[in-house]
């Protein structure tokens, strides 16, 4: 950045925080490996109910799995690692000060997550139609009454399948909001090779995302 | 604080690797059949961690990160593995998957 703009516009590098920019940049970034690390251990819990369920009953899991369609899923997998891909690269951009090519990037990784959700949620009202949200709730309630006049069995598969998906897609909207308040600071023009920390804890979050759909994925979608 | 260097390769490389992962573990999970649903489902693991671990050590910068974050994400693994590990052997063992309703 060339001097003349550094005066006529004020500097940000993150040095509001009574710390100098480089020195907020290693903190925040080791900060939110330490959150990343309580994510993970969320979703571990999860995936270790999952595992003790599939144990006990694979059969079931590899029945119910064949009602989820694989197509929506490996859709769903590529747009995420694309969207992945587009803010590891904003980063790249905004290192060389290509705060423009950055914006745009952002705005392809937004609107990667917003597909996602579409995605989603034509895959949500499918299983409601079909049925499949009645057999998790009727897990989730106990499973009798209502579950033998219907002749419907309850299902631990769909139960979990609602509860790590539901609880992915808050992320992915908690993902999104965070990456929508880093453009526009981005628009704002707030970014530069000095200081990008908010730009990189975004993505280190939206990384976090992908990775847990990684898992995701093989196990509720490529289990049938 | 900017290394200077673009990674701008790298990070593509890894894309297109990640893509392709995606590709042989929906063609393995359809077509291919190891024998036991445990089995299937362990290579379909396999896999995923392989890509995980190209993300984190790409997307995430891990590789290039300082020594005290690398240590930090290497030594949370196995403590992962034993939280995961433990509970699910404790049920299996202790109360006996067979004859335990967990319902």
């Amino acid at each position: 950045m060339s001097t003349s703009t550094v005066t006529n516009k004020k500097l940000h590098d993150g040095s509001k925080w009574g710390n100098p920019g480089p020195m907020v940049y290693d903190m925040s970034k080791f900060g939110m490996w330490l959150f990343l690390g309580t994510e993970i251990l969320l979703f571990a819990m999860l995936f270790t109910g999952y595992a003790i369920y599939y144990m006990k009953m694979p059969e079931d899991f590899h029945n119910s799995a064949k009602a989820l369609s694989t197509t929506f899923g490996t859709i769903n997998t590529i747009i995420l690692i694309f969207s992945s891909f587009t803010v590891a690269w904003a980063i790249e951009c905004i290192k060389k000060n290509k705060v423009k090519m950055m914006n745009i990037l952002l705005v392809i990784t937004i609107l990667c997550g917003v597909a996602f959700l579409v995605n989603k949620y034509f895959e949500y009202a499918h299983e409601v139609h079909i049925g499949n949200l009645k057999l998790a709730n009727m897990q989730w309630l106990g499973g009798t009454g209502r579950a033998v006049a219907e002749s419907a069995v309850p299902s631990m598969f769909f139960f979990i399948y609602f509860v790590l998906t539901g609880i992915h897609g808050l992320h992915i909207i908690i993902g999104l909001g965070l990456l929508t308040w880093v453009l526009v600071k981005g628009i704002k023009g707030h970014f530069h090779s000095g200081w990008y920390t908010p730009v990189e804890i975004g993505g280190l979050y939206w990384h976090l995302v992908d990775l847990i759909w990684i898992y995701l994925f093989p196990l509720l979608y490529l289990v049938a | 604080m900017a290394e200077g260097k673009s990674h701008f390769k790298e990070l593509l490389l890894v894309f297109l690797g990640l893509l392709v992962l995606t590709g042989i573990t929906v063609y393995v999970a359809k077509n291919i059949n190891f024998g036991s649903l445990a089995l299937n489902i362990t290579v379909a693991l396999a896999i995923a961690t392989l890509k995980a671990t190209l993300v984190a050590l790409y997307f995430m910068h891990l590789k290039w990160e300082s020594k005290l974050i690398i240590s930090f994400a290497v030594i949370s693994i196995p403590f992962l593995i034993l939280a995961i590990g433990i509970m699910v052997w404790d049920i299996n063992n202790k109360i006996g998957l067979g004859n335990y309703n967990l319902q």
